[in-house]
């Protein structure tokens, strides 16, 4: 049996014994598949980080004599498996903080500059009359887009007056976006949603093609 | 001394017969005594019987010293005699109201004024007359007593006055004896057991109920170590009929010793004074008595002196000191001086213990030289305790120290050694019932800085050092700060601490002890019961029921859904699988709800132009960002694109934040390379590996690729190789295509790495469930192309003629066939649960309406 | 304040990285020492992300072990991970180690292995999704649960392409524009999602940059 054959046997395996889940719930044999994938994924990225991380990357640059690179992060890499001991596991706190920090800078400056400018500029733009190829439908296009934005945005708007004797409510015109915000984020996640129906319904498909394909080549002999 | 009289109110002297000061007009002398003048004799015949007899029998010295003082008898003095005179034992008496709550007999307080100043005189003093009858009738008696006696023979003649003194004697009985029966020293309690007149006399109700109490509770059992004062003998007279049952139980508890065993000396003054000592007195004797029981030997003098002042009497000190010699000269200089105080003095020493009002008021001021001659045996007598013969070696220097003037340093240097100056006058200034308070600790200490000041005042104001009665500068410095006010101020504040009621009435410059300290009150009862409001009692409801409602079990309804959710799911899954299986199997017959579509999205057409317009050999970066799972829906536009790319020449380089990326990129690699033979894989493809970090490691690689990856997938130096020849920065990429199948992730790229992508156009392939995130990156032009799902793949490759190789359209009909399915399943399942939770609604209103 | 030295490190490295990555202006970015610095930083927390994810799977791994030493009710799912987990790594490191057989192990453990699982895992996905939408009326109320209802039904026949099936019988130029239409309506929400995730991450990073939350104590 070549190793192509043996994939495919231990492929369509699995594949059963996991959508035996369909008729006999969480069961032994859609357990034995799920346990045993973890084992492998948890075995194959420990590999990976090992054999393609930290032999490159600290390692080989502690050998070269680059210590510059690979001291501090060594040294704070010890400290982050304290991590593993409960009762020392604060003294990995440094190194988390570490990660931490770069972590927040990294995603303050992707948000403000990929995000939030280019978000706004690309709705400006969009109803822009001096935009590439601007016509009337374009320039429509990009209000009603804005106007979901806005509403969409007005929707996460929570804060609202207190008057006396009054119950605490949003302002008039808050509640009216709000409410047409609400239909727009129900048609994205609407639209989200049978995405993830239509990807899942692909991963079925494949799956059953990939199973009747190894049925005729296992029974065509192949 | 008697030549000038101080002004109580100013401090200036004044001449000895005016009554209203010269300076600032106000009184030097109570108007009660003002209006009578001093005559000796007068005073003579109106003091009672027994001070007669006492003036009689007293030594020499004692009485020109009470005829001198006459005249400046101080205000404090007369305000007493006053208010003794007017007050009943229950009326207007502080101390009785202090010493607790125990009631008045009403009869007590019911009784005239007038009555017992006729009546009293016969009763009390018949068994004054007895003490006199004892064989040492003329056993000194305590200072505060002497110094009223003396005061008492100065007083007018006048029946009102001789009456008033017995009313205030009588009152003064009446204080002494509960304090006395409270004496807690055995010496003490055994002379108070000897207390035979004082009940029967004054108290014709009999005890009090304190009295009782104190009956069973105060009094020792016995002392067989400390000798009974009083001789069965000396009790006699009073008869045992006339004791009330406390006192009988005293005596009978306490052995009587024989006169033999007592000497009869001790016996009667103790058992002549204690009742008439007011029961401060009697506190300080409890004070000293015990003191002197406990003193070292060499310091018994010294104790037997402080026994000698208050009458107490000490055997050792007996032995040593004849009875006879020294009260007179031990009293007299209080007398005297109590005349000549200033004002504030006179208000420190009346609000003190009687007792102790002597000793440092003598110490400061000075006996008269020229008339009260002392005699010259005297004062070497009753300083005997200071003899240097008896004193240790250290009390004799200190007596050295003291020569001159010796009057006054002495005791004030004594004192000093044992407290600070500063407290002194605080310390004289107590009232009895603080002296109660700290007697314990007095007793236990011995002798009280007082007590210390007082002896060799007394002492030595018989040696006739003392001269005038100007007070020494240190002594002002310790005067109260009213003294060095101005006049007005301070007789402001002299009136407003001048006492109203009890025996210190009239005194001015006492602590307040009515308005502050003895006013108690009963607590008020606060009822426990919780009083609500109508409007407290409805919200205490609605915080109940609101409790109520989050404690109550919420009863879990079972699944709405009348068909169990594994049939369900086994309904589903069997229809799905079944149909989408034979779908699969006559895939050969290309069966198709209908072809795709021949409108391409514009974000394809760009993908597809962006990839089109790449010029050959072109270096591409393709991130394979997606998770295995979902790599049958996105192997179809994957496999597309790099189909494209490969017969675009480029040279691919491939990366991947997900540790399967780099194996599934592969994968893909193989089998798009299957479609174009021509494409050499090991030149043009260079697989970067994975990437940790996530979004910091996209920042790494988009700053500093060969950083980020310096190692690939298999090969050691992919930098050096074809594929990434000539790349350095990400910009160097002619394209960057990301394949993902989270909108999170393309997220990520677009702004981590498209910031820095300057003109290089980033495309992807997204997902289905990715893309309607993605589109609005698409419309802000940030991603220049977008291929979307697995449609998106069929279209890719129908736009680029690939249909042969388009593996998308072999599942298309599966695929579309599954789509519709599922929108069936939705579309009924929803209307069904729909209708299901309106019918559920509407029985749930019409059970609450039933 | 808990663990002061770990909050300092997190807000020095925070500041020093978003002034050199992205607030500083270019002349002083570009500057050889500062990009220097901020690549070493950044290499730095990616080495560390690297060893926390290790870190990760080690202790997944004792948890499984703790499990399977248990008295009482051992896991013996917990052993075949284990075993599972043993296997992979001495391959891996056979693999790797050795030099050898490197693709074949990718292709067996990832391609031969967890994709087939994960693909299948999606695929029950499937049905779960469906049964998930039989109760949507019966959880959720109101304007957002009908236009999600609506809006998935809409674009699932979308991603299917049978409204080309339509196109015979409307006017020509219809179907493109109402395509263009329906892709228009998500775009509106999504981007209004976007700019909030945008604006959330922002202020959780902020908040850490201030000291205010502290997610590596813990």
């Amino acid at each position: 049996m070549s190793l192509e054959l043996s994939l495919e046997l231990m492929s369509a395996i699995l594949t059963i014994l996991v959508m035996s889940y369909l008729f006999f719930g969480n069961k032994f044999f859609f357990r034995l598949a799920s346990y045993s994938f973890v084992g492998v994924a948890s075995g194959y990225v420990l590999v990976l980080i090992i054999f393609q991380v930290l032999w490159p990357r600290l390692v080989l640059p502690l050998l070269q004599g680059n210590l510059i690179v690979a001291v501090f992060p060594l040294l704070l890499g010890i400290l982050l498996l304290f991590k593993l001991i409960p009762r020392l596991s604060s003294i990995g706190n440094i190194s988390m903080a570490f990660i931490v920090g770069v972590g927040a800078a990294v995603a303050i400056g992707g948000a403000v500059f990929g995000t939030l400018l280019g978000q706004i500029g690309g709705a400006l733009v969009a109803v822009s009359p001096h935009q590439t190829n601007a016509n009337a439908m374009r320039v429509t296009e990009g209000f009603f887009v804005l106007l979901g934005t806005i509403c969409t945005l007005a929707y996460f708007q929570f804060s609202a007056s207190n008057r006396r004797n009054q119950p605490v409510r949003r302002a008039r015109i808050v509640e009216w976006m709000g409410w047409v915000g609400q239909a727009f984020i129900g048609i994205t996640l609407g639209a989200v949603f049978a995405g993830v129906l239509a990807a899942s319904i692909s991963a079925l498909i494949e799956r059953i093609g990939f199973v009747i394909n190894f049925i005729v080549h296992l029974a065509g002999g192949g | 001394m008697v030549d000038n009289v101080r002004c109580p109110t100013c401090g200036k002297l004044n001449p000895a017969n005016s009554t209203v000061c010269q300076y600032c007009h106000s009184q030097i002398k109570p108007a009660s005594f003002s209006s009578q003048p001093a005559d000796s004799e007068s005073d003579a015949s109106a003091d009672p019987d027994w001070l007669s007899e006492l003036r009689d029998d007293s030594p020499p010295a004692f009485s020109p010293l009470s005829s001198e003082s006459s005249e400046e008898i101080p205000d404090w003095l007369s305000r007493i005699q006053n208010q003794a005179s007017g007050d009943t034992p229950s009326q207007g008496d502080p101390v009785g109201d202090i010493l607790g709550d125990h009631p008045v007999p009403p009869s007590a307080a019911s009784t005239p004024p007038a009555q017992p100043s006729s009546a009293q005189p016969s009763d009390e003093m018949d068994w004054l007359s007895r003490l006199d009858d004892a064989p040492l009738s003329s056993e000194p008696t305590g200072d505060g007593q002497e110094s009223l006696s003396g005061s008492q023979a100065d007083t007018p003649p006048s029946q009102d006055e001789s009456s008033g003194a017995d009313d205030w004697m009588r009152s003064l009985t009446d204080w002494g004896m509960p304090s006395s029966s409270i004496l807690p020293d055995a010496g003490s309690a055994s002379s108070q057991g000897e207390l035979p007149q004082e009940p029967a006399a004054l108290q014709p109700n009999g005890e009090m109920d304190w009295l009782r109490s104190f009956e069973s509770n105060q009094l020792p059992p016995e002392e067989p170590s400390t000798p009974a004062p009083f001789s069965a003998d000396s009790l006699a007279p009073m008869g045992n009929d006339d004791l009330p049952d406390w006192l009988r139980g005293m005596q009978s508890a306490t052995p009587a010793p024989t006169d033999e065993d007592q000497p009869a000396p001790q016996d009667i003054p103790s058992s002549a004074q204690t009742p008439d000592l007011p029961d401060w007195l009697n506190d300080f004797q409890g004070q000293t008595q015990p003191a002197a029981d406990d003193l070292p030997d060499w310091l018994a003098p010294v104790a037997g002196a402080d026994a000698f002042q208050t009458d107490q009497p000490n055997q050792t000190f007996l032995e040593e000191t004849p009875p006879a010699e020294s009260p007179a000269a031990e009293v007299s200089p209080f007398t005297d001086a109590a005349a000549d105080l200033p004002n504030w003095l006179q208000s420190a020493n009346v609000s003190s213990e009687p007792s102790q009002w002597a000793s440092p008021f003598a110490s400061d001021v000075p006996p008269p030289e020229s008339d009260n001659p002392p005699s010259e045996t005297q004062p070497a007598e009753s300083a005997q305790p200071f003899v240097s013969d008896d004193l240790p070696d250290w009390m004799t220097d200190f007596d050295q120290k003291q020569a001159v003037p010796a009057g006054f340093s002495a005791p004030s240097s004594f004192a000093q050694e044992d407290q600070p100056p500063s407290n002194q006058p605080f310390d004289v200034d107590l009232p009895d019932w603080l002296s109660e308070e700290a007697e314990p600790e007095s007793t236990a200490q011995g002798l009280t800085s007082a007590d210390a000041t007082q002896q060799p005042a007394q002492a030595l104001s018989e040696e006739n050092h003392l001269e005038t009665a100007e007070l020494p500068a240190w002594v002002q410095a310790m005067r109260p700060i009213e003294v060095v006010m101005p006049d007005e101020a301070d007789a402001s504040i002299v009136e407003a601490q001048t006492e109203k009621t009890g025996p210190l009435a009239g005194v001015r410059g006492v602590l307040p002890l009515e308005e502050s300290a003895f006013q108690y009150n009963k607590p008020p009862i606060y009822s426990v019961k919780l009083r609500l409001s109508e409007k407290q009692r409805s919200n205490a409801s609605l915080l109940e029921a609101v409790l109520a409602n989050e404690t109550t079990p919420v009863k879990l309804t079972s699944s709405q859904s009348h068909a169990p959710r594994a049939i369900q799911r086994l309904i589903v899954s069997i229809f799905l699988l079944f149909t989408l299986f034979v779908v699969l199997v006559s895939a050969s017959s290309d069966f198709k709800i209908s072809v795709p579509p021949q409108l391409y999205p514009p974000e394809l057409t760009s993908f597809s132009q962006q990839v089109e317009n790449l010029p050959a050999n072109a270096p591409v970066l393709v991130a394979f960002d997606y998770e295995p799972g979902l790599s049958g829906e996105m192997r179809f536009a994957s496999i597309m694109v790099l189909d494209h790319l490969m017969r675009k020449q480029s040279r691919i380089a491939i990366i991947s934040t997900i540790p399967t990326g780099p194996a599934l990129a592969d994968q893909l690699i193989r089998e798009a390379a299957s479609l174009n033979s021509g494409y050499d894989v090991t030149a043009n493809v260079e697989n970067l590996g994975y990437l940790p970090g996530g979004t910091i490691s996209l920042l790494e690689f988009a700053n500093n690729p060969k950083q980020a990856a310096p190692q690939s997938f298999l090969n050691a130096h992919p930098w050096d190789g074809n594929a990434l020849s000539g790349i350095t920065t990400i910009q160097d990429f002619q394209r960057v295509i990301v394949l993902t199948d989270q909108a999170e992730v393309g997220r990520a790229w677009v702004e981590q790495v498209q910031p820095t992508l300057g003109q290089v156009p980033l495309l992807m392939v997204a997902s289905a469930q990715a893309s309607p995130m993605l589109q609005p990156y698409v419309q802000s032009h940030q991603v220049q192309g977008l291929i979307s799902g697995q449609m998106g793949g069929v279209l890719y490759g129908q736009i680029n003629a690939r249909q042969d190789h388009n593996i998308g359209r072999v599942y298309w009909g599966a695929y579309q066939i599954g789509l519709l399915l599922v929108f069936l399943f939705v579309l009924v399942g929803s209307i069904f649960s729909g209708v299901v939770a309106i019918l559920h609604r509407t029985q749930k209103g019409e059970t609450h309406e039933s | 304040m808990r663990n002061p030295f770990a909050t300092a490190v997190a807000i020095a490295v925070g500041l020093l990285t978003l002034l050199l990555g992205y607030l500083l202006p270019a002349a002083f970015t570009n500057i050889p020492v500062a990009l220097e610095i901020r690549s070493l930083m950044i290499g730095w927390a990616v080495n560390l992300a690297a060893i926390a994810a290790l870190v990760a799977i080690l202790s997944l791994v004792s948890v499984h072990i703790r499990k399977v030493q248990a008295k009482r009710n051992a896991d013996l799912y917990s052993l075949l991970t284990l075993l599972f987990f043993i296997i992979t790594v001495i391959a891996g490191c056979v693999a790797y180690g050795l030099g050898i057989y490197r693709s074949e192990y990718q292709q067996v453990f990832v391609i031969g292995f967890q994709a087939p699982v994960e693909a299948s895992l999606m695929a029950v996905l499937s049905v779960t999704l469906i049964l998930a939408c039989f109760r949507l009326f019966q959880r959720r109320h109101g304007m957002i649960a009908i236009t999600f209802l609506l809006s998935t039904l809409v674009f699932l026949l979308f991603n299917s392409g049978m409204f080309s099936l339509l196109e015979p019988i409307l006017p020509p130029g219809f179907l493109g524009d109402f395509l263009g239409l329906l892709q228009i309506l998500p775009l509106a929400g999504g981007r209004g999602i976007l700019l909030g995730i945008a604006l959330g991450s922002m202020l959780a990073g902020l908040r850490v940059l201030f000291g205010a939350d502290r997610p590596y104590t813990g």
